[in-house]
């Protein structure tokens, strides 16, 4: 192998702290009634800013099934417990472990908490559903948002959803006050955002500086990078971890510090991986084939806007603006605009625009082909997949697919799908060049 | 994935839609919204309009917003066909559906008696013209046939009372097998029966927001049933109103909000002494093992009611 190597590599410091940060959640997330914080049962895209408002808090979200999935014996456990219940198997895959869990009564920590409320930002078909199971079994309060969608995007439309939603945003914040019979706090909700917003333009910086050549990180990274954002991404300590991350990665840019030493080839594997057999991207690399990152791990947690240079770069966040807030009235619109401009759900649900920010991704990191996941335990993600696959096709960037389920290996054949990507990469006349 | 969205998208590659000009999508899942991308894509229409409607229908702040939705669609339909609506016409309109939904009501209120007047498969049929049709010619008809009905030499015999409950159900076959083997559909609980056509468009002065508020407050589906559950009491009305002795949940595969209500509504039915089959659609329907568990349940029904 020694002598394909192109480029040189290190380990990723930040990885470390990203372990610690989360064992830190779980951790904190068990003892949250111990230590005095508001316990709630959550969706990791609701406006943690304005829950904020509301005092100190631990959040347990659908995150919890990501991480369970990396030990199928307790996740299968927690399957049929669900499945047990009447329920389907082939629907979303991550509310099949979260509230398998729930009615299990446990989780790898200790016993399933008992939230004090449950909250959700409804974009997919499920979401909604999902944590009004969780609020009856739980006999707690339960409030929904619901993501707007404006399909062709057009300024009109974006302007009445940024309304729709802070009339929601509005709706909660009253709400939680009538529930929780407490005081929502303007500032405590402002340091929340500015470090939630800020968070999200760091990830996004973090992907955009994935275009290098080599790439800095590879896809596995991303996701155990993104995940402390999805987790915690309201929290000081948030944005440190995200700006020592930029600040490492930047440095790895600058060195020529690659991912993979034999990189020769960018992938970009659309859907989210297998978690449990993320052995998955060990194929391609055999091949000198890096995952760059995927529509998934660049929008799920970034921000983006368009650069003068006609590319996506990071959204500027209000604390490289030195924006000044009032107060509520003009914090909660300016944060219904942000989170009107999630592109991740807006993606799920009308494919053309989906196809245009791919295709835009594919374009400006350099990618050479696609590998797209036809995720079972995701219908929302994978219901365009074919559509991506054609399009790609159609503009020359070879693509192929392969199913299966990113929490349930019981959905994914594992030689199948090793057979599909080394037929993939061979076709792109990639040999293999490690064992 | 959805088989129901699927084969709305293959018919229309297949060209079985070809003498339409344009095509409107209400936003109401994920699935029919990819079919809908997909139809822009690959069958160009001279018009096509994605109108959003809003998933959290209990949230106050959902009626301006799917007010404002309808009068953005208005416009690009003025746009369009290059004709405006006045308020006059749109009166009219919601007059002309709302008529038709009142004539549909009264022709499932004839399913209440024992024996009902008409079979459920006669009535999906119905339903489904009601979807397809011209609305004045559809309420002529209907009315015709309210009328003939109490005098129609052939009315159903006495069956077991079905409650059909799920997602969209067009399949009028499966009605007449249920028929075939001694039960009738008296109600139903789906997207081509009542929750297409059972509340009307309220009066107000501002037909916008009365058009909005119809939508946001009819019998919802899974997907739009959140955070308090309003789809089991309308159940529970409808069984105790056409006094259904057991139910049949039909789902189609793929179709997550319904998989989440299914166990929940089983529960519900059961707990109000009402027996549940569960059967899955998809693009094929083994009507072979359908109609061995159908006879299957039915005798087991027939045995309680004996009993």
């Amino acid at each position: 192998m020694t002598g394909d190597l192109k480029f040189k590599t290190r380990p990723l410091e930040s990885r470390h702290r990203a372990r610690e940060l989360r064992e830190r959640f779980y951790h904190d997330l068990m003892r949250a009634r111990e230590d005095g914080k508001l316990l709630i049962s959550a969706g990791m895209r609701v406006p943690y800013e304005l829950m904020a408002g509301f005092g100190d808090f631990e959040c347990l979200n659908e995150h919890f099934s990501n991480t369970v999935s990396l030990d199928q014996e307790v996740a299968q456990r927690y399957n049929e417990a669900f499945e047990a219940r009447g329920f389907a198997r082939d629907f979303c895959a991550l509310s099949r472990l979260y509230l398998g869990a729930m009615y299990s009564g446990e989780t790898p920590w200790g016993p399933f908490p008992r939230p004090d409320l449950c909250f959700m930002f409804h974009a997919c078909d499920i979401q909604g559903k999902w944590f009004q199971m969780v609020a009856e079994h739980f006999a707690v309060p339960y409030f929904c948002l619901e993501q707007p969608v404006a399909y062709p995007p057009n300024p009109a439309k974006r302007q009445h959803n940024i309304r729709y939603l802070a009339d929601q945003f509005h709706a909660f914040i009253d709400w939680g006050e009538q529930v929780l019979g407490r005081k929502f706090d303007d500032g405590r909700c402002l340091e929340a955002a500015l470090n939630s917003l800020e968070v999200q333009s760091l990830w996004a910086e973090v992907c955009c500086l994935n275009r290098a050549v080599p790439a800095p990180l590879d896809d596995r990274s991303l996701y155990a990078l993104e995940s402390i954002a999805c987790l915690i991404r309201h929290k000081p300590e948030a944005v440190d971890f995200y700006r020592n991350l930029r600040d490492e990665v930047r440095e790895r840019v600058q060195d020529g510090i690659a991912a993979l030493p034999t990189e020769r080839y960018r992938l970009m594997h659309d859907n989210q991986p297998p978690f449990y057999w993320l052995g998955i991207y060990k194929v391609a690399e055999q091949y000198g084939a890096t995952a760059i990152g995927s529509h998934t791990s660049f929008t799920l947690m970034g921000a983006y806007e368009d650069g003068e240079d006609g590319r996506l770069r990071s959204r500027r966040h209000p604390r490289e603006q030195g924006m000044r807030f009032k107060g509520r009235d003009d914090l909660v619109p300016y944060l219904a605009e942000w989170y009107a401009d999630t592109p991740f759900y807006e993606d799920i649900i009308t494919p053309q625009t989906r196809l245009t920010n791919t295709l835009r991704f594919v374009e400006e990191w350099g990618v050479d082909g696609v590998v797209i996941h036809l995720n079972r335990g995701c219908e929302g993600v994978t219901a365009g997949a074919l559509e991506l696959r054609l399009a790609l096709r159609e503009r020359g960037i070879p693509a192929t697919v392969y199913e299966g389920n990113y929490v349930d290996r019981r959905d994914l054949s594992q030689s199948q799908v090793v057979d599909t990507l080394e037929s993939f990469l061979e076709s792109q006349g990639l040999k293999r060049i490690s064992p | 994935y959805c088989p129901y969205c699927r084969d709305v998208l293959a018919q229309g590659l297949l060209g079985k839609y070809d003498y339409l000009d344009g095509l409107v999508y209400a936003h109401s899942c994920v699935h029919i919204a990819q079919a809908f991308g997909s139809w822009e894509r690959h069958i160009p229409l001279d018009y096509t309009y994605f109108l959003y409607m809003p998933a959290s229908v209990q949230s106050p702040a959902a009626l301006p917003r799917l007010a404002q939705e309808m009068a953005d669609f208005q416009a690009s339909l003025e746009a369009w066909t290059g004709r405006p609506i006045s308020a006059e016409a749109l009166e009219v309109a919601i007059q002309t559906c709302n008529l038709n939904r009142r004539l549909l009501w009264e022709l499932y209120s004839l399913r209440r008696q024992e024996p009902p007047l008409l079979r459920g498969s006669e009535a999906l049929e119905v339903v489904l013209a009601s979807q397809l049709m011209d609305k004045e010619e559809h309420s002529r008809l209907l009315r015709e046939l309210l009328s003939e009905l109490p005098h129609r030499p052939d009315p159903p015999a006495p069956a077991v009372r079905l409650f059909l409950s799920g997602g969209e159900n067009d399949d009028v076959d499966f009605l007449r097998l249920t028929e075939d083997l001694g039960a009738n559909v008296v109600v139903d609980d789906h997207c081509i029966g009542t929750r297409y056509f059972w509340n009307q468009v309220p009066d107000g002065a501002d037909p916008l927001h009365a058009l909005a508020r119809r939508y946001l407050e009819k019998s919802p589906c899974p997907q739009k049933d959140w955070v308090e559950r309003r789809r089991l009491p309308i159940v529970r009305g409808l069984v105790q109103d056409y006094s259904v002795q057991a139910a049949i949940q039909v789902q189609q595969k793929f179709c997550d909000p319904h998989e989440y209500d299914i166990p929940v509504t089983k529960a519900y039915l059961e707990g109000m002494g009402i027996p549940c089959l569960f059967l899955e659609f998809d693009l094929t329907i083994p009507a072979g093992q359908f109609r061995t568990r159908l006879e299957a349940f039915l005798e087991m029904l027939t045995l309680d009611l004996v009993r």
